[in-house]
C-alpha cells in the first residue's frame, strides 16, 4: 500500500459521491475553458479580419464604422471616393501597395466586393497567411467572380456557375434590393476558409461593378440602354474604401505611418488603423467578457465548495477510519495530508475531464460549423492557459480539502475506537 | 532478566476528567510474555491500553516498549513508534471497511514504515498462516465472515512485527467455547512471531487459561466522592 493507493481506495469506497463531485468540477472546468476559448476565438476573428493592412481610407463618417463596414461587412459603405482622388492618393506616397474596394452589391445577401487582383496577392486577411483557393482561380476578366468559403458552403455556388448580383442594401437576406439580371457573372474560383469575415463575401473586378451602377444611373434617368465598359463615365468610377500598406523595413512599420495618417486626415479622408479600431471595439465588449468569465469562475468556485461538502459530509464515516489509521501508526499530519490530497485529486480528475469535455465539445461544434457554414472557429486556447486552469482547479480543490483535513487532524483516537451499538 | 521487557511502565499517572484515576508505579511484561488484565465493565481496561499505546496523554511517567519510551516523544514520532512496536486488536475488530483483508494488513505495514515491495507477500503469508487464502485475501473485509474478520484483525496487529500486542476484549461478544478458541488463536499467533500479549477481559472464565493475571483495580482508583 502507498498513500496514493489508500486515497484511490478511499475515493472508490464513496464511488457515487466521488463520480458526482468529479463531474461537477469537470462541467465547471469545461464551461470555464469554453468561455475562455470563445472569447479568444472572437478576438482572433476580429484580429484576422484586419490582416496585414496599415490603414483603411474611406469617406465613412467614422473610423470604427469604416472598419466594421469595410473589413467585416457589417453593412455596405455608402460614401464614394471618386477614382481620380484614389489615383492621386496612390501617387502621393510610395506605398507598398494600395488596393481599392467598391462595395454595395450582394449575392443572396452576401456582400460582393469589387477590387483589383492585387487583393489576393498583397492583402492577407490574417497576416502571414496568404489566400488559398479551394477551387478555380482569381478573377482576371470582367464579370468573373470568386466566392468566399462560407458563401460556397451555404449557397452551393461552384466554379462554372453563372450568378447575378443584386444592388441595394435590403435589410434581410430575402429583401435584397433589385436584381441585375441583365448582367451575369461567371464563378471562376472558390476560396479556402480564412477565418475572417471575407469568407462571407464574393470578389470581382471594379469595372463590372461600375457598369452595374452606370446601368442603374441610366435607368433612373429614364434611359433603357445597354451599358458596356466603354460607356463608363467619370461619375461611374468610384470606390468606397482603400487598403494601404506603408513600406516596412525589417518587419517594423516605418515611422512614416503616423505622418501619412495625419496627412490623409487633413485631406478630408476618414483614416482608420484597423488594429487600433478593433482594440477599441474589444475594449467595449471586454466588460461583457469579464462578466461571463466571472460567472464561469463563480461556477468553478461553487464546484470547489461541492468538493468540500462531499468530503465534509463523509467525515462522520471517516472518523473511525482516521482513528484506526492513527492506531496503525499514521500521524495527525499524515491523515490531514491524505484528506487534502484526496480533495486535490478530485480537482485534478475534474480538471482533466473538464478539459476533455471542452475539447470534444469544441471539436464537435467546430466541425459542424465548418461543414455547414464554412466558418472556422479553431480551439484557440494555448496549452499554458489550459494547464493554468487545471492547476488552478487543483489548488482550489486542495483548498477545499483544508477544512475536512483539519477535522481529520483533530479527530480524537480513543473515543472513535469504541464499539458502536 | 538480561533481555529487554516487551513492556515496562514506571510512575504512570492519568485521569479522565471526572473519571477514575490510573496510577501505575511499576509494571512489566517480559518479551514474549502473556498477561491477562482483568476487570469488570467500566473498570478502566480500555483506558489503560490506550495509555500504554500513547493514544491518551499521561500526566507523567514512562511507557517503554521494547526499551523505547513511547511517552518521551510526541506527535508523528510517537505515532511511528506505536505503529512499529505495538499491535492492537479490538472487540469489534475496527477493520478498515471497504479495504480488503490484504489491504488491512498492508496498511499496518505502510504506516509502520515497512518497505512497500514486501507488503503483498508478507500480508499473504500472514493471512495464510491464520487460515485465509485465495480470493478471501482480496475481498473487502465487510464481506468476510465474523470469524474471518477476527483473523484479519489478528493478522493486522502482527503485520509490523510488534514487540507487544494489546488485545482489548477480543472475546467480549463470543460464547465461552468461541472465546476460548479466539484466545488460543491470538496467543498462538503472538507466540509464533515472538510478540508479547496483553489481553483484557471482564470474563472470569478466561482466568484459568493465563498464568499471569492482574486485576485492573491494582491500577485504578475511582474518583473521590464516587465511593471505593
Ligand atoms: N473520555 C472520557 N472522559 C471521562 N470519562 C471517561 C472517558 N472515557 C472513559 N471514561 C470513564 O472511564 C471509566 C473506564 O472506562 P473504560 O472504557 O476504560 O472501561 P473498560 O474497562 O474498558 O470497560 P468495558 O469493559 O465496558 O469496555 C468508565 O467509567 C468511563 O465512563
Ligand atoms: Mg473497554
Amino acid at each position: 500500500m502507498s498513500d496514493f493507493s489508500i486515497i484511490l481506495r478511499s475515493l472508490r469506497i464513496r464511488l457515487f459521491s466521488t463520480v458526482v463531485t468529479i463531474l461537477t468540477v469537470a462541467v465547471a472546468v469545461g464551461l470555464f475553458l469554453t468561455l475562455l476559448s470563445m472569447r479568444e476565438s472572437g478576438r482572433d476573428a476580429f484580429r484576422r479580419g484586419s490582416g496585414n493592412i496599415d490603414l483603411l481610407v474611406s469617406a465613412e463618417p467614422g473610423p470604427l464604422v469604416s472598419v466594421l463596414n469595410g473589413l467585416f461587412h457589417a453593412g455596405a459603405p455608402a460614401n464614394p471616393i471618386p477614382w481620380a482622388r484614389f489615383e492621386a492618393l496612390r501617387a502621393s506616397y510610395p506605398w507598398a501597395w494600395a488596393i481599392p474596394l467598391q462595395q454595395g452589391d450582394n449575392y443572396r445577401g452576401y456582400p460582393a466586393i469589387a477590387t483589383t487582383p492585387a487583393f489576393f496577392e498583397d492583402y492577407q486577411p490574417e497576416a502571414g497567411r496568404p489566400w488559398a483557393f479551394a477551387a478555380g482561380r482569381p478573377f482576371e476578366a470582367n464579370f468573373e467572380i470568386v466566392a468566399g468559403s462560407e458563401v460556397a458552403a451555404t449557397t452551393g455556388v461552384a466554379v462554372g456557375d453563372r450568378i447575378t448580383l443584386t444592388h441595394g442594401s435590403g435589410g434581410s437576406r430575402e429583401d435584397h434590393g433589385h436584381s441585375h439580371d441583365e448582367y451575369d457573372y461567371e464563378v471562376v474560383g472558390i476560396l479556402e476558409p480564412s477565418g475572417s469575415a471575407h469568407d462571407r463575401a464574393l470578389f470581382s473586378d471594379l469595372e463590372s461593378s461600375w457598369v452595374l451602377h452606370a446601368f442603374d444611373r441610366h435607368e433612373a434617368e429614364g434611359r433603357h440602354v445597354h451599358v458596356g465598359v466603354d460607356d463608363l463615365e467619370e461619375v461611374d468610377r468610384a470606390v468606397t474604401g482603400i487598403l494601404l500598406k506603408v513600406p516596412s523595413r525589417g518587419g517594423m512599420a516605418s515611422a512614416a505611418l503616423p505622418q501619412q495618417f495625419d496627412r490623409l486626415r487633413r485631406e478630408g479622408f476618414t483614416v482608420a488603423q484597423p488594429a487600433q479600431e478593433i482594440g477599441r471595439l474589444l475594449g467595449i465588449v471586454a466588460n461583457v467578457d469579464a462578466l461571463l468569465i466571472a460567472m464561469a469562475a463563480a461556477v468553478l468556485l461553487a464546484s470547489g465548495i461541492g468538493i468540500m461538502l462531499a468530503l465534509y459530509n463523509s467525515m462522520d464515516q471517516r472518523r473511525r477510519q482516521v482513528a484506526i489509521m492513527r492506531v496503525l501508526g499514521a500521524s495527525r499530519g499524515k491523515v490531514f495530508s491524505l484528506t487534502l490530497t484526496e480533495s486535490a485529486m478530485i480537482g485534478v480528475a475534474g480538471g482533466v475531464i473538464g478539459t476533455l469535455f471542452a475539447a470534444i465539445g469544441n471539436a464537435a461544434t467546430a466541425s459542424t460549423l465548418k461543414e455547414r457554414l464554412g466558418l472556422v472557429i479553431p480551439w484557440s486556447l494555448d496549452p499554458a492557459t489550459v494547464l493554468a486552469v487545471v492547476v488552478g482547479t487543483t489548488i482550489l480543490a486542495a483548498a477545499a480539502g483544508v477544512l475536512p483535513g483539519l477535522v481529520a487532524y483533530r479527530t480524537p483516537v480513543a473515543t472513535n475506537l469504541r464499539p458502536t451499538a | 532478566m538480561p533481555t529487554t521487557p516487551a513492556l515496562l511502565v514506571r510512575d504512570l499517572s492519568f485521569a479522565h476528567p471526572g473519571g477514575p484515576a490510573v496510577t501505575i508505579d511499576e509494571w512489566s511484561v517480559p518479551a514474549g510474555g502473556e498477561v491477562l488484565l482483568q476487570g469488570p465493565s467500566g473498570s478502566g481496561k480500555s483506558t489503560i491500553l490506550q495509555l500504554l499505546a500513547g493514544l491518551l496523554d499521561a500526566k507523567s511517567g514512562r511507557v517503554e516498549i521494547d526499551g523505547e519510551d513511547l511517552l518521551a516523544v510526541r506527535g508523528a514520532e510517537r505515532d511511528r513508534r506505536r505503529g512499529r512496536r505495538i499491535g492492537m486488536i479490538f472487540q469489534t475488530f475496527n477493520l478498515l471497511s471497504g479495504f480488503s483483508a490484504r489491504e488491512n494488513a498492508m496498511l499496518a505495514m505502510h504506516f509502520a514504515g515497512v518497505p512497500a515491495a514486501a507488503h503483498r507477500e508478507r500480508a499473504a503469508d500472514l493471512l495464510g498462516s491464520l487460515g485465509l487464502s485465495g480470493n478471501e485475501l482480496d475481498r473487502p473485509v465487510d464481506r468476510l465472515s465474523v470469524g474471518q474478520q477476527q483473523r484479519v484483525a489478528v493478522a493486522r496487529a502482527l503485520a509490523a512485527e510488534p514487540a507487544i500486542v494489546l488485545a482489548d476484549e477480543p472475546t467480549a461478544s463470543l460464547d465461552p467455547d468461541n472465546a476460548a478458541r479466539t484466545v488460543d488463536l491470538v496467543r498462538e499467533a503472538c507466540r509464533t512471531r515472538g510478540a508479547a500479549l496483553l489481553l483484557t477481559s471482564h470474563d472470569p472464565s478466561l482466568a484459568e487459561r493465563f498464568e499471569n493475571r492482574i486485576d485492573v483495580s491494582t491500577f485504578v482508583s475511582l474518583p473521590s466522592g464516587a465511593g471505593s
